[in-house]
């Protein structure tokens, strides 16, 4: 009977995006996550004593040469020396990428498997074998589950492999292959690493993503670590997820179409955060709002976004002033009547809305009108608005600004008009 | 639609109040109420009828929220009529008139169009904070024209400020060449967190070769260690010999000397000392000793000798009782003679007042009867105060009285001087209602003036107007062609002209075309002509006709005739048939080939034919067509002749007479504005004149006595009424003031003489009692008050000394009581103590007892403190008679142990145990010294070691081996201070997250960057479409709103402006101006008053709820108090604007100043407005239901 732990897609050092500073926001505390979840994955595997740690790819952040993060991974790796515990793992497509990985002196107890051919690691005390072969360059578009050996008879076989399999949403389709193939090796767990939502494909043989073990940005919501699994003596392996991460990102939806005063929102506001904050024993939150639903507060809303935003901060620093981020506000409130009124027939306010009208039916006048943010657009960092969220240059992005505008201009007039 | 009647039937401080607009179809109605009226209620209560009461209403504080209900009947356009009641509810708040039937929300929304609350109160509503809002913002756009007219029509007055705000905005996040703008700051920060992050990185090449360089610093230094721990053992061996030596010699002596003490004893080291000491005790013990006991001898015989106890001293507790008490008899012996004194003294002067009393020297017995004598019942003393007061108070009465009557028939004098006061109020009506005519005077001089000028204007423009040799009426009455007809005959003329014209251009069109082709086709048949399908059916036929007479005379063999000779005469060269025929065969030939061999240019040719053709006959048909239209073109200017001629005018062209009608249309305008004016001015001196004749029927009426005045205007006849009103005023405003100055009097009188009378009554009632009194107290009934009440004061004073004298003796009783038993206690207690036979008085004994007693307990004393003594010598004895004997003991056993058998031997054995010990000691010492320096080894061994080496060669080889020392040192420390700056890198870089901390930051940058760029784009776009559609609406409305609106602004400025004009700025702006009347004077915006500022802005608003009647369903137009600022003159302008505007739809006009509900009075005609009134209620529970007051209806 053993006990090891699975994890990957580490991205040592790798900045937390989206997060915009603001009076009373938590910057001390949340400076250093990624470290923070390595530490907790270190320390775990300590307080269990595990037998061994698999770490499926990706330790490093990429093409970034700061060897600060080789020496901080070098300290945990002794830690675990210290405890007695080994550490087998391979490059991902980041490591790859990574001068880090090639200089890193890695104490006794941990293997970085090779990137030549596939290896296999046969630990008879416990009865194990372990299979698995890193990446050579980022790129890496080879099937290399191919030339894995098949399972060694009488040992509980891990492999250990950075993939997307067939591809998965949102990364790139590295190491290509399929869960039969995977099965065909006759394995008993293949430790995978590269997507970052965790994900059990199989349980007959275990083929599992653990996720990352920190969310970086808003798009990686929820609870992140690392799998404990435990084989018992004829082999059968159970697994308990752990949560290693020192932030957790969520969204949080709140609905305004019940509310009729500002209060009232920014009430439903707190409680919600109160309901998310009390979920779970994370030490911080890093949480996007989103006011949404068909709400007669739509056009205060509208008026002005940025008092709003500050509004629900606030409110945030009241629910819990040391652990609660909030990573944005979004207003996606709709008017409670869109359809039946209009400010006036034939007047000033009319010609206004024609105007949005009249932009709406034609994508040339819009990118037209793009051009007006030509003088900021040189101005900004090429990499910053690779969506338009900011300043939008294609016709959709522009008649999603323009589906701002008008309420937010409308409001501004005091008028409730009639958006698209 | 129109609001019929407002229901306030329960609703913020109304309880089934109503306001009745009526029926009519529109009209201006002022809603008038003081503060606290319910004014803002009703205008409240009038818009949440029509959108529904909020959720959270605040008029629930008279009606419970389930209780609120608001009521109206509305009229629609068409004449329908609604009546409806809100409720305050979720479902179904809409109903019927008997507030039960349900009605769908659908009625209300069909009649308000889609227009919400926000535009309700935008376009059909102007309250004052709008005004001013408008008025501020038409000065701070300096009057930017797409600006004022954007604001005006959508009601949303302050646009203006809120484009600079978003222009601002988007300022204040970025512009381009800026520094401290909020984007601008965080691009620069960004730079700057990119050069930190780059800095602060970590490189893996900086990082392995640091590491390199450690470990090599660090084997160098393992090494150098090593070597010197080497040295430094050697050097410490050789070191330790050279110390030891001394010690060693002297180590060598000792021991010899200790030899030759093997026999002496080991006595304890302080044993010379405690010999003595032991020696110096006994002998002091035995002196000591001996000293008690004599002492002891002597004190036993003083005890012997001392008496027994007394029985005084077994009673000294009872005696020192006794002893207290003796100041207390003393006291109270004292106290009685003075209690004695005082009441003999008392008896004197009770005696002396009874005396008084009786008159004669009374006994006790007398003296004790008066003491006894009860009380008089009723009070003397208020009795004999009253004949008094009452005779003064008489006296006083009687004198107002007499005043009062006096003054009252002065009065009743006086108010028949003054005579009765007419009747004024039939007077003062006529009065109002003439002064409202007073300026109806002006306005009718003002009237003529108009139309003279009017009459001026229409002669000099019929002189300018030219082709009119008649006269001004003849002009006037003339059947002019109407402009209808002259708009026919310019449109059949112009539409003619045109068809002429495009007719001439068609022609030349053709004509060109036509040229085109024909030099085209001369192109293609230059050098050769392209051969077409007729020249080959022409050689063709010219080749049949050949063969034909080539074949007619082969089988008719005939000769030729003659049309074989124009056969040959047609084909040159030829001679004979033969030949031609030939010849017409080889032509025949060559075309066809010809054709065969240049088809594009035969089709070609082909195509430009038929072209031409056509060309030919397009210019034929384009000639035809401008021929018929050039007729009918002057048919029809015959016919526009025709129609003028029978005015004797000879015409221009429809255009130009269309511009001479609307000249002969102004001056008819001209004369129908002084014809107007005219009869407007007839009118007005009329009723003035109707006015004047009821003011003086009304005077006469109320003065037929006086003269009328001689005043012949309406105004000095005013002015005489008002000051003949005056003097009625003031005679009446007298005689009431007597009226009620003879009222007070004679009540005045009534009082007092009903005060009077009592007074009488007082003094009657008050002999009976008086006389008793008198008896009781002894005195006559002819007694004084004075003297009843001296007589009073002699018994009351009898009986206090008799009370007194009373208490006194019960005092002294007491006091005999208490020295007696004082004496018993004494004399019991001087027997007890045996010395009765001494016969002590009462006050002596204790105090000689107490000085006996005292004597006693220092004898007393005296025996305890001898006890003690004895007590204390015996315990002395004790103690050193022991101490001898352990004294005795301790010196023995030294004696014992030093093997001596007297004290005096015992000096020189301790003398010989003391050199002992001190050898021995000093050699432990020197082995203690020696011990470490052997660093392991024997130390007899190493003691030898000692002896044996040679000093010299030691210290040279010391001296060699230190040197070795100091430099393997200096290079151990210079590797260690190397290794230190090494690892304080490498954990430098170890711990190193800055640029970690760096990349983290400039997420937030960036993060913040989107968040601002968005808002940015957000503010721009917001600002760039308002403008847009600011200019567009300006350049669709421009013309006729800023026509009406100059209209408005001259009649609300009461001409001080004639009106209004786009023009455009330095910039090349439209804005608005103002024009001032006569020689086109302009005044910019900026140049005008707050006040004109307000009133731009009122017309301008008023202009666009016009064009705004022309759609939809009307709604009424609810002013709510804009006037509050206009001077009068200027609120009365705006009121006739309102009446006006109020001939098309209603407006509600509320406020709370009644001068401006007395302007309408005296300004609106009494059709034009309707005034409803609510009044505050005097009570502070509720507010009385409004009224609605028909004016002069």
């Amino acid at each position: 009977m053993f006990t090891f732990l699975h994890a990957a897609d580490i991205h040592l050092d790798s900045p937390l995006r989206g997060l915009e500073n603001y009076e009373g926001a938590p910057a001390q505390e949340i400076r250093g996550a990624t470290r923070r979840a390595f530490e907790n994955l270190v320390r775990l595997a300590c307080e269990r004593r595990v037998d061994f740690v698999v770490i499926a790819g990706d330790l490093f952040d990429g093409e970034r040469d700061d060897y600060a993060s080789a020496l901080f991974l070098s300290r945990q790796l002794y830690r675990l020396r210290d405890a007695g515990i080994r550490l087998f793992m391979l490059a991902g497509n980041h490591d790859a990428a990574s001068k880090m990985t090639r200089s890193l002196t890695l104490p006794d107890n941990a293997r970085m498997l090779s990137h030549l051919e596939p290896e296999t690691i046969d630990l008879p005390d416990l009865g194990v074998a372990i299979h698995g072969q890193g990446f050579a360059k980022s790129a890496e578009m080879r099937n290399l589950v191919a030339a894995y050996p098949q399972s060694i008879p009488g040992r509980f076989n891990v492999g250990i492999l950075h993939t997307s399999l067939a591809g998965r949403e949102g990364h790139e389709p590295y190491a290509p292959c399929t869960v039969t193939e995977l099965v065909a090796k006759g394995y008993d767990y293949w430790a995978l690493g590269h997507v970052h939502t965790r994900e059990v494909v199989s349980a007959r043989p275990w083929i599992v993503f653990p996720g990352n073990t920190q969310g970086r940005h808003v798009r990686e919501p929820g609870a992140k670590g690392c799998y404990v699994v435990s084989v018992d003596d004829p082999g059968t392996a159970r697994l308990e997820f752990v949560p290693l991460d020192g932030l957790r990102w969520e969204v949080c939806r709140v609905s305004a179409a019940d509310c009729e005063r500002p209060t009232e929102l920014l009430g439903a506001v707190t409680a919600a955060l109160d309901a998310l904050v009390a979920q779970a024993d994370t030490p911080l939150w890093a949480v996007r709002v989103e006011v949404t639903g068909k709400s007669p507060l739509h056009a205060e809303l509208m008026a002005d976004p940025h008092l709003w935003t500050n509004e629900i901060r606030a409110r945030a620093q009241g629910v819990s002033a040391d652990r609660l981020w909030i990573e944005k506000v979004k207003l996606l409130t709709e008017p409670v009547r869109p359809d039946v009124l209009r400010p006036d027939e034939d007047g000033p306010l009319a010609e206004l809305l024609s105007v949005f009208a009249e932009l709406r039916a034609s994508d040339e006048k819009l990118r037209e009108l793009g051009g007006e943010f030509d003088e900021l657009r040189a101005r900004l960092p090429v990499e910053m608005d690779e969506r338009g969220e900011a300043l939008p240059t294609t016709a959709d992005e522009l008649q999603r600004l323009l589906n701002e505008v008008e309420p937010f201009l409308l409001a501004r007039l005091n008028v409730r008009g009639t958006p698209s | 639609m129109n609001i019929v009647q407002l229901d306030l039937l329960a609703f913020g401080p109304f309880t089934g109040a109503t306001i009745t607009f009526g029926a009519g179809t529109a009209g201006l109605h002022i809603v008038y109420g003081e503060n606290e009226a319910g004014k803002s209620s009703s205008l409240r209560a009038l818009k949440q009828l029509l959108y529904g009461i909020p959720r959270t209403s605040a008029d629930n504080f008279v009606h419970a929220y389930g209780d609120l209900r608001i009521g109206a009947t509305l009229r629609r356009r068409d004449g329908r009529t609604v009546q409806v009641i809100r409720r305050k509810s979720q479902k179904h708040a809409l109903r019927g008139g008997d507030d039960e039937q349900v009605v769908e929300a659908q009625v209300l929304e069909e009649i308000l169009g889609r227009r919400d609350l926000a535009t309700f109160e935008r376009r059909h509503g102007i309250d004052h904070d709008e005004l001013v809002a408008g008025g501020k913002a038409v000065g701070e756009g300096k009057g930017d024209l797409a600006e004022l007219l954007f604001a005006a029509g959508s009601g949303v007055a302050d646009v203006n400020r809120i484009q600079l705000q978003l222009n601002s905005e988007v300022d204040e996040l970025f512009t381009p060449r800026a520094q401290t703008r909020r984007i601008n700051k965080s691009l620069d920060e960004l730079k700057k967190l990119r050069e930190v992050a780059a800095t602060s990185r970590v490189r893996t090449a900086d990082w392995t070769l640091l590491r390199d360089e450690l470990r090599a610093d660090r084997d160098a230094e393992v090494q150098v260690v090593a070597e010197l721990a080497d040295t430094r053992g050697r050097y410490e061996r050789l070191s330790r010999l050279k110390m030891a030596l001394p010690s060693v010699v002297r180590q060598r002596d000792l021991l010899a000397e200790l030899d030759g003490l093997t026999d002496a004893p080991r006595l304890a080291v302080d044993a010379a000392e405690l010999r003595q000491k032991l020696v110096t005790q006994l002998r002091v013990s035995e002196h000591a000793a001996q000293r008690c006991a004599e002492e002891l001898g002597v004190v036993e015989r003083q005890l012997k000798e001392f008496p027994p106890a007394s029985p005084l001293y077994e009673r000294a507790e009872h005696v020192e009782a006794c002893n207290q008490q003796l100041g207390s008899y003393k006291k109270a012996a004292k106290d009685r003679v003075g209690l004695d004194s005082r009441r003999t003294a008392l008896l004197d002067d009770v005696s002396r007042t009874a005396r008084d009393f009786l008159g004669h020297a009374a006994t006790i017995a007398e003296i004790t009867a008066i003491g006894q004598r009860p009380a008089p019942r009723l009070g003397v003393r208020k009795l004999g105060r009253s004949p008094d007061q009452l005779a003064t108070r008489r006296g006083e009465l009687a004198k107002q009285l007499a005043d009062h009557v006096q003054r009252r028939h002065d009065a009743e004098r006086q108010l028949q001087d003054i005579g009765p006061s007419p009747d004024t109020t039939e007077f003062e009506r006529v009065l109002r209602r003439a002064r409202k005519e007073v300026a109806q005077q002006e306005r009718e001089q003002s009237r003529r003036a108009d139309a003279a000028t009017a009459r001026t204007r229409a002669t000099s423009a019929l002189a300018r107007l030219g082709g009119w040799t008649a006269s001004l009426e003849e002009l006037l009455a003339a059947p002019l062609p109407t402009p209808e007809t002259v708009e026919h005959w310019h449109k059949v003329l112009r539409e003619q002209a045109e068809a002429v014209e495009r007719l001439e251009r068609e022609r030349e069109r053709h004509i060109a075309q036509r040229g085109r082709v024909t030099i085209e086709l001369a192109h293609l048949d230059e050098g050769f002509a392209v051969p077409t399908e007729a020249h080959l059916s022409a050689a063709r036929a010219r080749r049949e006709r050949g063969w034909r007479l080539i074949r007619a005379l082969w089988e008719k063999q005939e000769a030729p005739d003659d049309t074989s000779d124009s056969y040959l005469d047609e084909s040159p060269g030829a001679t004979t048939l033969g030949e031609a025929y030939t010849l017409a065969v080889a032509q025949a030939d060559q075309i066809v080939d010809r054709m065969r061999h240049e088809a594009d240019r035969v089709a070609h040719k082909s195509t430009l034919q038929l072209r031409r053709d056509q060309v030919d006959h397009d210019v034929i048909a384009a000639e035809e067509q401008l021929a018929a239209a050039r007729g009918a073109e002057q048919a029809s200017l015959e016919a526009w002749r025709a129609i003028w001629k029978r005015h004797n005018v000879v015409p221009q062209l429809p255009a130009e007479m269309r511009g001479w009608l609307t000249r002969v249309s102004q001056i008819g305008q001209e004369i129908a504005v002084a014809e107007q004016a005219e009869a407007e001015a007839s009118v007005l001196a009329e009723r003035v004149a109707a006015q004047r004749r009821q003011v003086l029927v009304a005077w006469k009426q109320c003065a037929a006595e006086r003269p009328l005045p001689e005043s012949t205007s309406l105004a000095e006849l005013l002015d005489d009424a008002d000051e003949m009103l005056q003097r009625w005023r003031d005679a009446a405003q007298r005689a009431e003031g007597l009226r009620n100055q003879i009222e007070q009097l004679a009540s005045q009188t009534e009082r007092t003489r009903s005060e009077l009378q009592d007074v009488l009554r007082q003094q009657d009632e008050l002999a009976g009692p008086w006389r008793e009194e008198m008896t009781r107290l002894s005195l006559p009934s002819t007694a004084t008050p004075d003297e009843a009440e001296e007589q009073l004061r002699g018994i009351e004073k009898i009986q206090e000394g008799l009370r007194e004298m009373e208490q006194l003796d019960e005092r002294m009783r007491g006091i005999d009581r208490e020295a007696e038993d004082f004496s018993r206690v004494v004399h019991d207690l001087v027997a007890q103590a045996g010395f009765a036979h001494e016969g002590w008085p009462v006050d002596f004994a204790p105090t000689e007892m107490m000085k006996r007693l005292k004597a006693e307990h220092e004898r007393e004393a005296r025996r305890a403190a001898l006890h003690k003594e004895r007590a204390r010598l015996e315990k002395d004895c004790r103690s050193q008679r022991s101490k001898c004997d352990e004294a005795r003991i301790a010196v023995e056993q030294l004696c014992r142990e030093a093997s001596v058998l007297t004290v005096e031997e015992l000096p020189a054995a301790e003398h010989r145990s003391a050199r002992r010990h001190a050898v021995e000691a000093e050699l432990r010492e020197i082995d203690k010294h020696l011990l470490p320096l052997a660093s392991g080894e024997a130390v007899a061994r190493f003691a030898e070691q000692v002896l044996a080496q040679d000093q010299l060669q030691l210290a040279a080889e010391l001296s060699t081996l230190e040197s070795d020392i100091a430099d393997k040192d200096r290079r151990r420390n210079e590797l260690a201070a190397r290794i230190a700056v090494l690892e304080s890198r490498a954990q430098q870089l170890d711990q190193s997250a800055g640029a970690v901390e760096a990349e983290f930051a400039i997420q937030q940058l960036v993060a913040r960057l989107q968040v601002d760029a968005r808002d940015y784009a957000r503010k721009k776009l917001a600002a760039v479409l308002l403008r847009r559609a600011m200019e567009r609406y300006r350049e669709r409305g421009q013309g006729p709103l800023v026509r009406r609106a100059s209209e408005l602004f001259a009649e609300l400025t009461l001409g001080s402006f004639a009106g209004l004009r786009a023009e455009f700025d330095d910039d090349g702006r439209p804005v608005l101006i103002g024009v001032r009347p006569g020689r086109n004077r302009t005044t910019p915006i900026e140049g005008m008053s707050t006040g004109t500022r307000d009133q731009l802005y009122l017309a301008l608003r008023l202009a666009s709820l016009e064009e705004d009647f022309r759609g939809q369903e009307p709604l009424p137009f609810i002013v709510d108090d804009v006037l509050i600022q206009f001077d009068d003159a200027r609120a009365a302008g705006a009121l006739r604007v309102l009446a006006r505007i109020a001939e098309r739809v209603q407006v509600i006009f509320f406020t709370h100043h009644a001068h401006l509900r007395n302007i309408a009075r005296t300004t609106l005609d009494d059709q034009a407005y309707c005034v409803h009134e609510l009044r505050r209620a005097d009570s502070a529970i509720g507010l009385s239901e409004p009224t609605t007051e028909k004016e002069n209806r």
